[in-house]
């Protein structure tokens, strides 16, 4: 074996004995190597989940939006044009909002002449009714087959009040307008608890069947939820090209209609998800930095404090370069053993994706082997008659 | 002081940076810890934004809409016997108050000034704005017998059907307007032609009709059923206008109550011999028949006059008129309800966005714990009486019940739509409480609909403790004016306590959309609690670090001291003053180096709430160095003990 070899392999054994020798010290600046490289991944981790879940926030948050009359006002008697509900459906040409909107309730009533004392109600969906809603004691029974869905659709078919089946099996209602138009529909379910005297049909169920698109009607309420929040004010900008941003100096016209966008919890709860994320982004940082510094600070004091070994080895005729070899390697040595545990329990942390987080886990390792490095410097070139002296 | 000196000779460079190492780790806790507890008080704020409530589910169909009001939906009770007020998940319950209130210059919005969705059926305005005085002019008088029905039961005291039990007489007077005394502007589309038809079963004490044909009266009450007597329309430009039917004789008519009773409020104010304007007692006539007559303390409803209703009103004869009927009328006119609410997002229009505030804002915390005058009112009644945000109404408080109407279908009748309408404001139940109002928010929500969560455009909201024993107002079987307000995110657990208890699905659940962000909130407090630990784990290390190496300084000069002859408590002291102070040195460098790096963070990211936790920076501070201090004792303890005959140093540490 080389004497270069055997030296080498000397100064390995010796190290790592001189290291369990002292196997305290040598856990704890192990440790301070493994906390800067896992603080590294673990706090980029901290702000990667919060920012996915915001995202996820954002995808599920619904901002309801209720139209009124150009004051905001008079909610459930709009007696708006069925063709601003059709913008916001998307089946009208020009200036759809379908892009912007989704979930969109809207109801429209118009009186009977047959049955007689009764009411058509077109509802887009259930809830677009509030006489339908359970805390009001009504109960709907869709018979199978049927699903909620067909009340966006044309179909000819609606749900009657439980007291006019009285208790026989309806299957068809005829309804006519009092201004004439006649249709028979489908019975596909009931109402109980409801109104008695209402029949509702899909919003956009027509009177006759070669009519290319349902012809407008008065509608009395309508409201709608934002498709993506995350273009919340993309929305916004769209919807208020059709309609009017509410207030109660607007100028009230008989076409003009507004949106209450109904968005100030969400924007409340998005700024301060947005600080703390902010606070985060300029947190990590700065605790990254201080864990830095730990390292740093253990790494110098801890070899320095071992000055009087490093002497006795230059008397007994050690170079600097040895001394500063076995000194770096020690700390090296644990710097490995620290960065590749905190490596791994930092990985737990980690997203998928993490750009950047192998930087921050160097430069955190860096601080330490620097620390390593100045103290080996300074222990290495010792003046031992000098240290003696102070001694 | 010898270790101290120590320190200082050997190295002031070493002691300096022992203190920065001890300094990092104390500003790294101290950072850690105020982000932990900036995230909770965060969490809370963005917690606080949300309520859930819980909301019984209907009672179904029926004609009982006065189970409403009965006790299967007095929710507070059954909680209350189930043992169920602190079962998992129930917050608080939210008992509104209701009381009507005069405002003085406002005048009430009118059921007529909007348009209803399909066909009208009950008048909304009943009945404290709908109470008028006309001075009419009696064209034709007509007596009815009507016969009064009873139970019969049989022998078990089964119920088995009604039978007549006798006759009852009632009046049907027609009457011709003459002049309008007292209406609400928006009766002004009443027209001038149009035929009052007076049926009551009140008659003067003497037994008599108390109209005869060709004779003026000035007549207080009602006009009953306009709903069915009218029908809205829209005028070309989109004007509203509301059209009289005319009847098959070609007149126009209209009813004209006075003795109705309706169902569903409180004694003694809707019961046989009585409503909330009259009061009238059962006679009967030789033959058995009977009448009623008012009572003693009753206001008329009729009175005869001569001449014009002016020179009546300044006589004495029209004394009541004048003093009590007229200023009665106007007070109303001039009448709100007034919800006194603890949490308004807990009710169901504001909770599920049926409801939102269109101006200004809604009550803060602080408003509703302090009870500050401030209100919100609806955007129809500021719009018809100019108020913005920052303006003050002056509320003149009075108690007054609330109750819903039921409107009764006509084809098949099983189900009801009802409303919401309340007391008429009456001087003998005015509360004495007048306050000033600032108007810090205006709301919309339907202003005239049906639905037992409704209110009206005339509902003004102010915070429950603004008012004097407030809880004398609560009424918890209404559901407008009671909630379950539950933990956020606690709706599951609730209900199955609920299903537990054999309550199961008698609830609702709103919340305001927090469980697409629960999530969100989920993470901040792991993350807190992650920052918290990794912080925990960084100044234990940094601590350790530092006493070793500060010990490991120290020991050779304390065991020279011991070898000296200074005794171990002394070397003791000595060590820990020696580490004390470095100690010290470490905390304030590391609270400066905390403060202002904290500081400079929350100042850059959040708002003015959430800068330094100044108290809580400090506490941590303490308790870090506290730790320390007591690590360095322990390890002082066995430095200052160790066996002097052993080799230096060995076992110290």
């Amino acid at each position: 074996m080389k004497p270069g070899r055997k030296s080498g392999a000397a100064l390995r054994r010796l190290t790592i004995t001189v290291l369990w020798r002292r196997r305290g010290i040598s856990f704890l600046l192990a440790g301070a190597a493994f906390l800067g490289v896992f603080a590294s991944a673990f706090l980029h981790g901290l702000t990667a989940r919060q920012e996915a879940a915001m995202e996820d926030m954002m995808e599920h948050m619904e901002i309801r939006c209720v139209v009124g009359n150009a004051r905001g006002m008079d909610t459930e008697h709009l007696n708006m044009p069925s063709p601003f509900v059709d913008r916001l459906t998307g089946r009208r040409q020009e200036e759809n909002l379908e892009n912007a909107v989704k979930s969109i309730r809207a109801k429209a009533t118009q009186s009977l002449s047959e049955p007689a004392n009764t009411t058509l109600r077109r509802i887009l969906s259930l809830d677009s009714d509030s006489a339908l809603s359970a805390v009001e004691g009504a109960a709907v029974t869709l018979w199978e087959g049927w699903e909620e869905d067909v009340f966006a659709t044309d179909a000819p078919v609606c749900l009657i009040p439980e007291g006019m089946a009285q208790g026989r099996e309806v299957s068809c209602v005829t309804v006519s307008l009092e201004e004439g138009e006649s249709k028979e529909l489908t019975v596909i379910g009931t109402v109980s608890g409801g109104p008695s005297d209402g029949i509702w049909c899909p919003f956009y169920m027509k009177w006759k069947d070669d009519e290319n698109i349902t012809e407008a009607f008065p509608v009395d309420s309508c409201s709608f939820v934002i498709s993506d929040n995350s273009r919340l004010e993309e929305c916004k900008k769209a919807i208020f090209e059709v309609f009017l941003e509410p207030g109660l100096s607007a100028e009230s016209g008989q076409w003009n209609y507004s949106v209450m966008v109904q968005d100030e919890i969400y924007q409340n709860t998005m700024e301060e998800y947005r600080s703390q994320l902010s606070m985060l982004g300029l947190l990590l940082p700065v605790l990254l930095l201080l864990c830095g510094g730990i390292s740093f600070f253990a790494a110098y004091l801890t070899t320095r404090s071992r000055i009087r070994e490093y002497a006795v080895m230059r008397c007994l005729g050690r170079k600097q370069r040895q001394i500063f070899a076995q000194v770096f390697g020690e700390q090296a040595l644990l710097a490995a053993v620290g960065g590749a545990v905190g490596g791994m329990a930092g990985f737990c942390f980690l997203p998928p994706s993490s750009p950047g987080i192998v930087w921050k886990a160097g430069l955190s390792l860096c601080l330490f082997l620097a620390g390593a490095a100045v103290a080996a410097g300074i222990v290495s070139r010792v003046d031992v008659m000098k240290w003696m002296k102070e001694e | 002081m010898n270790l101290i000196k120590t320190l200082y000779r050997r190295g002031i460079a070493v002691t300096f940076l022992l203190i920065l190492l001890l300094a990092f780790s104390i500003a790294l806790f101290a950072m850690g810890f105020s982000a932990w507890n900036t995230a909770h008080i965060q969490r809370g704020q963005v917690d606080s934004q949300y309520t859930t409530v819980a909301v019984p589910v209907g009672t179904k169909g029926g004609n009982e809409w006065r189970d409403l009001s009965s006790a299967d939906l007095d929710w507070s009770a059954i909680l209350t016997q189930q043992g169920t007020v602190s079962c998992p998940g129930l917050l608080s319950e939210d008992c509104r108050g209701f009381l009507g209130a005069h405002v003085e210059g406002c005048a009430a919005v009118g059921f007529f000034e909007y348009e209803p969705s399909g066909m009208p059926r009950i008048n909304f305005d009943d009945f404290n704005h709908s109470m008028v005085v006309l001075a009419v002019r009696c064209t034709s008088v007509e007596e009815l017998e009507i016969p009064i029905k009873g139970p019969v039961y049989d022998e078990n005291g089964n119920y088995i059907d009604l039978e007549d039990i006798g006759v009852e007489y009632m009046y049907s007077a027609v009457c011709s307007l003459e002049d309008v005394v007292c209406r609400p502007d928006f009766y002004d589309i009443f027209p001038d032609d149009i035929i009052y038809l007076v049926k009551s079963k009140v008659y003067t004490p003497e037994g008599d009709i108390p109209f005869t044909k060709g004779k003026t009266y000035l007549l207080f009450g009602y006009p009953g059923d306009i709903v069915s007597s009218v029908e809205p329309r829209r005028s070309e430009d989109g004007e509203l206008i509301w059209e009289f039917r005319e009847a098959s004789d070609g007149y126009r008519y209209l009813y004209f109550r006075i003795d109705s009773t309706f169902g569903g409020g409180r004694q003694p104010y809707y019961y046989d011999e009585g409503n909330m304007m009259f009061s009238w007692e059962r006679r009967q006539k030789e033959g058995g028949e009977q009448y009623c007559v008012l009572s003693e303390d009753s206001l008329p409803f009729c009175a005869e006059y001569t001449g014009n209703w002016e020179s009546f009103l300044e006589s004495d004869d029209g004394a009541v008129w004048r003093e009590e009927i007229l200023p009665l009328c106007r007070l109303n006119y001039e009448s709100v309800g007034v919800i006194l609410t603890d949490n308004i997002n807990s009710m169901y229009l504001f909770n599920t966005g049926a409801a939102g505030i269109l101006e200004g804002r809604s009550f803060t915390a602080l408003e509703y714990a302090a009870g500050e005058n401030v209100c919100l009112v609806s955007a129809a009644y500021a719009l018809k009486n100019g108020l913005s945000v920052g303006s003050v109404i002056r509320l003149d408080f009075y108690e007054a019940d609330l109750y819903y109407l039921g409107r009764m279908p006509s084809v098949w009748g099983s189900a009801v739509e009802q409303i919401l309408v309340q007391d008429p404001c009456i001087p003998n139940r005015r509360l004495g409480i007048k306050k000033d109002y600032t108007v810090v928010g205006i709301y919309t929500a339907p202003e005239f609909a049906y639905g037992r969560h409704n209110f009206q455009a005339n509902t003004i909201f102010v915070p429950k403790q603004s008012v004097p024993e407030a809880e004398r107002y609560e009424d918890r079987t209404t559901p407008l004016l009671y909630s379950i307000i539950l933990e956020n995110g606690s709706r599951e657990i609730f209900e199955e306590h609920l299903d537990s208890l054999g309550f199961g699905g008698r609830f609702q659940y709103f919340d305001q959309g927090y469980d697409a962000q629960a999530d969100v909130l989920k993470v901040i407090a792991a993350n807190a609690g992650r920052l918290l630990a990794l912080s925990s784990g960084a100044f234990l290390l940094g601590g350790a670090l530092f006493l070793y190496l500060s010990f490991r300084r120290i020991r050779v000069p304390a065991r020279k001291m011991r070898l000296l002859g200074v005794c171990k408590a002394r070397v003791f002291w000595e060590m820990v003053l020696a580490v004390g102070v470095l100690t010290a040195a470490g905390a304030v460098l590391g609270a400066l180096a905390g403060a202002s790096l904290y500081g400079w963070v929350t100042k850059q990211a959040l708002s003015e709430s959430l800068t330094l936790p100044s108290r809580t920076f400090l506490l941590c501070i303490a308790g870090e160095s506290a730790v320390i201090i007591a690590a360095a004792m322990v390890i002082a303890g066995r430095a200052a003990g160790q066996k002097l005959m052993q080799s230096a140093g060995r076992k110290m540490l």
